[in-house]
């Protein structure tokens, strides 16, 4: 049966006559791979932004953007509460003791 | 590319969403932890770093003080609703310098006494930071009309410079 079945394949391929390719053939088929690379890196910057965008959706550097993100604001507007109570609570001083200053 | 785009971008987005919620949630609570809203001299607390022993010396002298600002202010008040009145209805009258002459006065008794309390409570807290107090405050009460009138002389200010 398998003897038969590659007899077949033989007789199949032979019936399909495959044309010879023209002459260069291999080196127009360089030329254009060539070209279509230096394309690509010229335009350059959408395989970076996909690389950088495929980098950024992995679970570990998300969480640890988003958890940078979370601990910067969460300093900075802890500074800035303590700038704005004591601002708040300097006026309040000045406005007991001093009707003059200027706070 | 388009798709990456869109992904970066909303990346970015929730980034900047979450500091900026971190930002303002910090913010409120660090204000409202420091701040006792009854409090009047929680500054001295916090810029001052003092201790409950010499809080309780500035308190009391805080409130030895206050009724006495109190009467020099309502006394402005008062004197400066009647200068009004005087200027509406006659201009700049004999009554109406008296007047201005009387809230001065007033104004130089109110500051004599403000820098008499400012003097005893940068006693009541440890020498440099009492020194400190009192040169902060001077500057914030006396240097009000130091700058004003400095601005007033400076050479931009020709039309009211003195020579």
């Amino acid at each position: 049966m398998e003897r038969e079945d590659e007899a077949l394949r033989g007789l199949l391929r032979r019936s399909r006559p495959e044309p010879p390719l023209p002459p260069g053939f291999a080196t127009a088929v360089h030329r254009r791979l060539q070209a279509g690379k230096s394309a690509t890196s010229v335009q350059g910057w959408p395989a970076w932004l996909d690389a950088l965008a495929e980098w950024a959706l992995k679970p570990r550097w998300a969480i640890a953007g988003l958890a940078v993100a979370l601990v910067c604001g969460s300093l900075w507007g802890a500074w800035d509460g303590m700038a704005m109570a004591k601002q708040n609570a300097r006026t309040r001083y000045l406005a007991s003791v001093a009707p003059y200053a200027n706070p | 590319m388009r798709r990456s785009l869109i992904i970066l971008a909303a990346i970015l987005l929730a980034g900047a969403a979450i500091f900026q919620t971190a930002h303002w949630g910090a913010r409120q609570i660090c204000v409202a932890r420091t701040v006792q809203a009854w409090d009047d001299l929680q500054w001295l607390r916090l810029e001052f770093k003092l201790g409950d022993e010499e809080i309780g010396r500035i308190r009391q002298l805080h409130e030895g003080y206050l009724p006495q600002c109190r009467r020099y202010c309502q006394e402005i008040a008062r004197k400066n609703q009647e200068l009004s009145r005087v200027l509406q209805a006659d201009g700049q009258t004999p009554d109406a310098q008296r007047l201005l002459r009387e809230i001065a006065s007033i104004r130089v008794e109110c500051q004599l006494e403000m820098l008499k309390h400012f003097e005893a409570v940068s006693h009541a807290m440890p020498p440099a930071q009492g020194r400190r107090y009192l040169g902060e405050m001077r500057r914030l009460t006396l240097g009000a009309h130091e700058s004003l009138e400095q601005s007033m002389v400076s050479p931009d200010h020709s039309a009211h410079a003195h020579h």
